[in-house]
């Protein structure tokens, strides 16, 4: 497990679409603090540099559409190579473990989240050093789960994207995926389709979209139970349905 | 006793409705060189995939290493496999190929890996996309990655394919050291049959899916003993002799003082006779067939060999 992690990183750092993705987040995001016109507002996630502090940048953005849509776009790009390569025979053997394969690709997905949100915190604060807006509070213990809960929501679509991977083997199906979840396009798609066939709107708060953009920046047992639920459920049932197309399809 | 690297028993693939492999057994001892031949769709690919553990077997089972590939939770790391397409990023360079492999088996070594890369004959220092490498290169590349980690079997599904003959010397060159060296087993299918002649060990042969014959090279060459071959002078008289001393029952006069024999006969005899009966003889010999058409034979005169 470990061993597949060092090489998916080892191959991420020798990946183009690593540094291209990094600079779009980077160079967007700066724009938006910089105040130059460029929004990205989705339902659950608003920010304007006039009008919101930098406390309410650093909730935002985890959870703004462009910063998932980028992020899920290169994991969707870095692991259909796999396929579109023939590299899977290598790494998806029967003789391999697939528990441990699955684990160790969740895992890379958290790292890589993890990695692409402290860049991005990096480079706001060092615009909010040169260019200071109004800074606002935070309570770092509360903030650092609530990012950790963001980047495991991102993961859990990371999961998702691998998993219609391993089923379709198709890099196009893979990228589409990102484009409309960022865009909450997929979750007024499947949204309405919840609604149509179950005529019932509450069932919403339980996808990840919507449990990710509620979720309150201020820890608390009863505003976390819902979105841990859907994390945790939602985590199991798209690697668990990974471990089984992995396990009895052949490569 | 003989060691057993690969036993297959009554291993069967079934695509569909389609039979890819049915109930074969096999079994290939430690450091054998071990030749597959067939047809086009006859299922040695089929096989591979499934001891290479990219394909499920529908009914039968196999060991590898006297073991169940699921008993043995490090089997990945002693097999190097080659099949089909050679899995690697077009959009790196071979190196960094060669480590991503190494690494995800925890074996990144970049001395080795550099040895490796030379063995097959590719620049380790080149910063060259893979996907701008030919499709020998690739294949040089291919035969590189699977190596990584000194496996002890090696299965290599057309490992010489668009190389051109240097390039095909070069990878038999590799193989048979690393086989000699090592005693690294190696399973591996050619199309080219007499390239495969120069290596092989032992042969099987498949069709249909079904294991039509497995032997030795010993056995191989015994089997394509067909005919001895008579130049002689005076081609009735070395006929009454060998029919009246040699007993000789079977035998075709071709032109020019040239008599097929296809009984089995001691040509050391035979040629003591003639040469005391008078009847000069110019040349004697068993005349063998070569592999590609005694596999022909074997499957009924196909037309294309792979």
């Amino acid at each position: 497990m470990w061993n597949s992690l060092k090489s998916d990183i080892y191959r991420t750092l020798h990946t183009k679409s690593f540094y291209v993705i990094l600079s779009f987040i980077i160079v967007l995001y700066a724009l938006i603090l910089t105040d130059s016109g460029v929004q990205t507002s989705t339902i659950f996630a608003q920010f304007h540099r006039e009008q919101n502090t930098f406390a309410d940048f650093l909730i935002y953005f985890p959870k703004s559409g462009l910063f998932v849509l980028l992020v899920l776009l290169f994991v969707a790009i870095f692991m259909s190579d796999e396929y579109i390569f023939d590299y899977a025979k290598n790494t998806y053997s029967i003789h391999v473990k697939k528990w441990k394969m699955v684990l160790s690709r969740y895992l890379y997905c958290f790292l890589i989240t993890t990695f692409y949100t402290l860049a991005m915190l990096l480079c706001a604060l060092v615009i909010q050093v040169i260019l200071p807006m109004k800074g606002g509070s935070i309570q770092i213990g509360d903030y650092a789960i609530y990012l950790i809960i963001q980047i495991a929501f991102i993961g859990v679509m990371a999961s998702f994207i691998m998993m219609v991977i391993h089923l379709t083997r198709s890099r196009i199906i893979a990228i589409v995926i990102p484009l409309l979840y960022g865009m909450q396009m997929w979750y007024m798609l499947v949204g309405s389709i919840i609604i149509y066939l179950l005529k019932s709107e509450d069932i919403l708060k339980y996808t990840t979209y919507q449990s990710s953009g509620e979720l309150p920046s201020t820890f608390s047992i009863e505003g976390y139970s819902l979105a841990l639920f859907v994390l945790i459920g939602n985590t199991l049932l798209y690697n668990g349905i990974s471990y089984l197309i992995l396990k009895k399809k052949d490569i | 006793m003989i060691e057993n690297i690969i036993e297959c028993s009554q291993l069967t693939k079934h695509y569909h409705k389609h039979c890819a492999l049915d109930h074969l057994d096999l079994k290939i001892a430690k450091g054998e060189i071990f030749g597959l031949i067939g047809q086009n769709g006859a299922g040695k690919s089929t096989l591979m995939k499934m001891l290479a553990g990219l394909t499920h077997p529908s009914e039968g089972t196999f060991k590898l290493f006297g073991n169940h590939p699921e008993q043995d939770p490090y089997v990945y790391r002693r097999i190097g496999a080659l099949i089909e397409q050679p899995g690697i990023y077009g959009n790196m360079n071979a190196m960094s190929n060669m480590h991503i492999k190494a690494l995800s088996m925890g074996c990144d070594e970049t001395k080795e890996l550099i040895e490796l890369l030379k063995l097959c004959g590719l620049d380790p220092k080149s910063k060259k996309k893979v996907k701008s490498y030919s499709l020998g290169m690739k294949q040089r590349l291919g035969l590189a990655m699977a190596m990584i980690g000194n496996p002890e079997l090696l299965i290599l599904d057309e490992p010489v394919n668009g190389l051109d003959p240097q390039g095909i010397m070069d990878i038999r060159t590799a193989l048979l050291k690393i086989n000699h060296e090592r005693n690294v087993t190696i399973l591996l299918s050619s199309h080219i049959l007499e390239e495969l002649s120069k290596m092989a060990t032992s042969y099987g042969i498949i069709k249909d899916g079904v294991l039509m014959q497995q032997m030795s090279r010993d056995e191989l060459e015994n089997s394509c003993k067909d005919y001895c071959l008579i130049h002689v002078h005076d081609v009735k008289k070395a006929l009454v002799i060998l029919e009246e001393k040699g007993h000789v029952k079977q035998y075709q006069v071709i032109e020019n003082g040239i008599i097929h024999v296809y009984d089995e006969i001691d040509t050391s005899m035979i040629n003591e006779m003639l040469v005391k009966s008078d009847v000069p003889v110019y040349e004697i010999g068993m005349h063998k067939q070569n592999l590609e058409s005694y596999f022909l034979n074997l499957v009924g005169g196909a037309s294309h060999v792979e």
